[in-house]
């Protein structure tokens, strides 16, 4: 399958790197992860199930042969609701390893939960995300929606305000009329 | 002296009296009783922020109390200190405790938002619709209660439920409805939806003589009941549909979510108060289990009937579940804090999949055995003691979860065997009546709706296990079930193997096996005890197929697929999963062409023997089609709308048929399903539910040609007549299209409650009344 990736520099300690761009990211948010696990333990927080573990194997293969101790080193832990989110953020180690937070935002955007009380529990992460990052290196990606507007726009406004470095990616036009066959 | 034996029918709280309940006593005469019922939520955090709270709180005496104490977090194994804060009156609980979790949003909460019958259940072991003996003092307050027959009894006692069905006689969002037929005692009363006065004054008249204790409504929370409280406000004449004077009607929201990868749709909901409304329109599963598989919902989930008629499976899991840890002084949580425990990703390969499934065999099997585990995922979880606080990390414990690295504490049994056990032990005690129940036994059907309620609570106990909203889910937990799921079958076909059987398929959990001189049950007896044995876990034979055929993919014929088959059992019965006959958005004219081949198929002892006569039916079926003497309810196809309209890029056919209704001022929410009518031309579709009657001559007769010819071609191809033969050989002899066909009558009759125009003359006799 021809997937483009982009090569994201990866993250710094005292920084909070953020990439706000469409699901198809998550390829190249892997082959970054491979280059962090290759040089020791990585965090990985999944905020919208979307941790594509064939795809950061395949990233590794490209890069060494012993792809298992690099796999080892990944270390994964999913939060299906936002409170689950910031559980979970605040019981990581904070000892100086690479954190990177998949689809951060996914979770806060769970219906079931009072807009005001996602906004708070947001915020608490993001309070949680800075303090780890004046010890390790901190990357987080925030899926873009076609429609950027209410209460993801809401959210993704103080994400923003956060971050040090910021990529914002788009996803290819779709062309509205049927493209000819020959 | 107990003032009488009977049944508690509904329960609630009041802002004066604290807890009202309502019995109905042997005799059929209800009785309102009331006690007051102090209720306690618990909120945890630092002695600090409890200190807060403390002070914050103190100073409502005359509502609260307030206690330091201890309880079970079974997420933390062990018992943490806690603010317990009782609510004397539950009526003001929801609301207090709102306030508090605003102002102390940093806290957690426990025991927060539950149903008030739960902690009834919880306090005095009485749960809805259970049959006790009930003593009170002479103000009519409940000094106390004994349950006579719990909820696992396999045969209680009847209800003497007086039952009132209220149907309007068309489906309202189809056309406007012209009378409401009210059906009570075995009487039958058509009142006249024009002249709304006499039919408020008739329909009071028929509430008050027969005094209901079920009103059993279609179309009841979304528009008959809502019609009729705006008409009685309108002309003053009260109905009386609460027995509880002075209170109105609990108004419940609609809702759209998703369960399963499925975005599903509920309307909005009216209970009563003192007397229960069902809308079977409404309610969860009613087509599968009625009235007594609802009844059965309530009764083992501790739910009102009006409450469990409505809610998924899942949330009557949840309530088992929750009961339990009530019972147990364990801490129900709010919201759920807990997630996942690290791990390196190499584990998710291994930890995280599905149940096994082995590729069957495409083509016709003859004399295959199908044996299933019993309810495997919930026997593993109750006899594998699965729950979120019995799992741990620690990788050198004895009892290893299968390729997981997990360990089971089996110090003491965990919270969600606890609560499914009885459940599980009913479910099995239940099949085991039923398979020894004959067909004539008039309790049959009620054993079957009831078996077929609790195997519905039981499918959905292993997914709630993995939500995200379950208050004791845990994914650790949710993958040590499948884990076992996976060995136990592996651990199934080996034995099979060792026993000389072939295997044909695996699934999940059941496998298909054959062996040319194994062909009658007995045989099959020694293999089921040699996997019994090996797993731990009970296993039953479904039957032996005289024949069962795998059919292929639809994408790819040679690829196969696990779950499309179908077959016929020794003992002449038919079983078909996946096939048009059992999907959903299948048109009847399909789904009962196809199982009437089916059971042309079954009718030989050779099936190829049947294909001359499969062939003249589906010509007589299209002959039938071209000349417009297949109803058009026999051509609706229902599909579900999957999104918002405005989210669709290219309008699906279903999307296509909501715009039309839109255009025609009639709103629809993801996840309602939209019944339509192909037709010629653009869009292509006819909105069943659009005010003007569909045209007959707009049938899309090619398509719905090409629908049938697909799914006889399903079933006949491992007969050597697929779609392209069968297509080539059906329509090759075109003169016969032309002869003059009477009506034909279906071999299995559709039942719709939208009536349905059965013949072009009678469309347009109708055209004028439908609007």
């Amino acid at each position: 399958m021809n997937k483009q990736i982009i090569s994201f520099p990866v993250p710094k300690t005292g920084k909070i790197s953020l990439v706000v761009a469409p699901k198809t990211v998550i390829h190249s948010l892997m082959s970054m992860l491979a280059v962090l696990a290759l040089r020791g333990r990585v965090i990985v927080v999944d905020g919208g199930n979307c941790f594509d573990a064939y795809s950061l194997a395949r990233a590794l293969r490209r890069r060494t042969h012993q792809i298992q101790p690099a796999l080892k080193a990944v270390q994964l832990s999913r939060a299906f609701t936002c409170y689950q989110m910031v559980a979970m953020l605040s019981e990581l180690p904070v000892d100086g390893t690479p954190v990177i937070v998949l689809d951060l935002l996914s979770t806060f955007l769970d219906e079931n939960v009072n807009f005001s009380k996602r906004q708070r529990l947001l915020e608490s992460s993001l309070n949680l995300l800075r303090q780890i990052s004046e010890g390790a290196p901190v990357a987080a990606w925030a899926r873009a929606h076609p429609a950027a507007e209410g209460e993801y726009q809401q959210l993704l406004m103080p994400l923003l305000e956060t971050a040090h470095d910021i990529w914002e990616l788009q996803a290819p036009e779709i062309p509205d009329h049927q493209l000819p066959l020959f | 002296m107990p003032e009488f034996t009977g049944w508690l029918l509904d329960l609630f709280d009041d802002p004066r009296e604290g807890l009202v309940l309502y019995f109905i006593d042997e005799k059929g005469a209800h009785h309102r009783l009331t006690r007051p019922f102090p209720v306690t939520f618990y909120a945890l955090g630092s002695d600090a922020q409890l200190r807060a709270l403390w002070r914050q709180l103190s100073n409502r005496p005359d509502e609260i109390t307030l206690c330091r104490t201890h309880r079970m977090d079974v997420f933390k194994r062990q018992d943490v200190t806690v603010l317990g804060v009782t609510v004397k009156n539950p009526y003001q609980a929801g609301k207090i405790f709102h306030e508090t979790a605003a102002q102390f949003p940093e806290l957690e909460y426990a025991d927060a938002d539950l149903n008030i019958s739960l902690r009834f259940a919880a306090e005095t072991g009485a749960f809805p619709l259970c049959r006790c003996q009930v003593w009170s003092d002479e103000v009519g307050q409940l000094t106390h209660i004994k349950v006579l027959e719990d909820a696992w009894l396999l045969k209680a006692t009847p209800i003497p439920l007086r039952t009132m069905s209220l149907a309007p006689d068309v489906a309202p969002h189809h056309a406007k409805p012209r009378y409401l037929i009210v059906e009570v005692a075995g009487e039958e009363y058509h009142l006249d939806l024009h002249t709304w006065r006499p039919l408020l004054i008739n329909l009071r008249a028929l509430i008050q003589r027969h005094d209901p204790d079920l009103l059993l409504t279609d179309w009841g929370d979304t528009w008959l009941l809502p019609k009729l409280m705006a008409q009685s406000e309108k002309y003053h004449i009260p109905l009386g549909l609460n027995r509880e004077i002075g209170r109105g009607v609990s108004w419940h929201e609609e809702r759209t979510y998703f369960s399963y990868g499925q975005i599903i749709f509920r309307g909005q909901q009216i209970h009563l108060f003192g007397r229960c409304h069902i809308d079977r329109q409404n309610a969860v599963l009613w087509n599968d289990y009625e009235l007594d598989g609802t009844i059965e919902v309530s009764r083992v989930t501790a739910l009102p009937l009006q409450t469990a008629a409505r809610v998924s499976p899942g949330t009557g899991i949840s309530s088992i579940e929750m009961l339990t840890a009530l019972r147990e002084g364990i801490l129900v949580p709010w919201q759920k804090q807990q997630a996942e425990m690290l791990k390196p990703a190499a584990d998710l390969f291994t930890a995280d999949q599905g149940g096994l499934v082995y590729q069957p065999k495409i083509g016709v099997h003859k004399n295959v055995a199908e044996i299933d585990f019993v309810s495997l995922y919930p026997a593993i979880m109750v006899y594998f003691n699965i729950s979120p606080e019995t799992i741990l990390p620690d990788p050198n414990g004895e009892n290893l979860v299968p390729a997981l690295g997990l360990a089971i504490d089996n110090s003491q049994d965990g919270l969600i065997p606890k609560a499914l056990r009885p459940l599980l032990e009913k479910r099995i005690e239940m099949k085991k009546h039923l398979a020894s129940t004959p067909n004539w036994d008039p309790f049959r059907k009620n054993f079957k709706r009831r078996a077929s309620a609790l195997k519905w609570l039981l499918v959905t106990c292993f997914g709630y296990l993995g939500y995200k909203n379950a208050r004791f889910g845990r994914i650790e937990a949710h993958q040590a079930v499948t884990a076992y799921g996976r060995e136990a079958l592996l651990r199934a076909k080996e034995a099979a193997e060792d026993m000389g059987f072939e295997v044909i398929q695996l699934y999940v959990d059941g496998l298909w096996v054959h062996h040319p001189q194994k062909t009658r049950p007995e045989d099959i007896q020694p293999l089921l005890l040699e996997i019994q044995e090996r797993t731990g876990l009970p296993i039953s034979l479904d039957g032996i197929y005289r024949w069962v055929v795998f059919v292929g993919s639809r994408q790819n014929k040679k690829r196969a697929v696990a779950n499309r088959y179908f077959g016929v059992f020794q003992d002449g019965s038919i079983k078909v999963r996946g096939i048009d006959t059992r999907r959903h958005d299948s048109t009847p004219f399909v789904s009962e062409a196809q199982m009437h081949l089916l059971e042309l198929l079954a009718s030989k002892d050779q099936p190829e023997d049947a294909l001359p006569e499969a062939v003249d039916y589906l010509r007589a079926r299209l002959r039938a089609l071209r000349s417009g003497h297949v109803s058009l309810p026999d051509l609706l196809v229902r599909q579900r709308l999957g999104r918002k309209l405005e989210a669709y890029r290219t309008p699906s056919p279903a999307a296509r048929a909501v715009m039309q209704l839109q255009a025609a001022g009639k709103e629809m929410r993801p996840g309602q399903r939209v019944p339509f009518i192909y037709t010629l031309g653009k869009p292509g579709v006819f909105a069943w539910d659009r005010p003007q009657a569909p045209n007959p001559h707009a049938v899309d007769v090619a398509r719905y040609q090409r629908l049938l010819l697909r799914a006889a071609g399903i079933v006949l191809e491992s007969w050597g007549m697929d779609e392209e033969k069968l297509t080539e050989r059906v329509l090759s002899d075109a003169s016969q299209l032309r002869l003059p066909v009477p009506p034909k009558q279906h071999p299995r009759k559709h039942r719709s409650n939208i009536p349905g125009v059965v013949h072009p003359a009678m469309d347009r006799a109708l055209k004028g009344q439908i609007h």
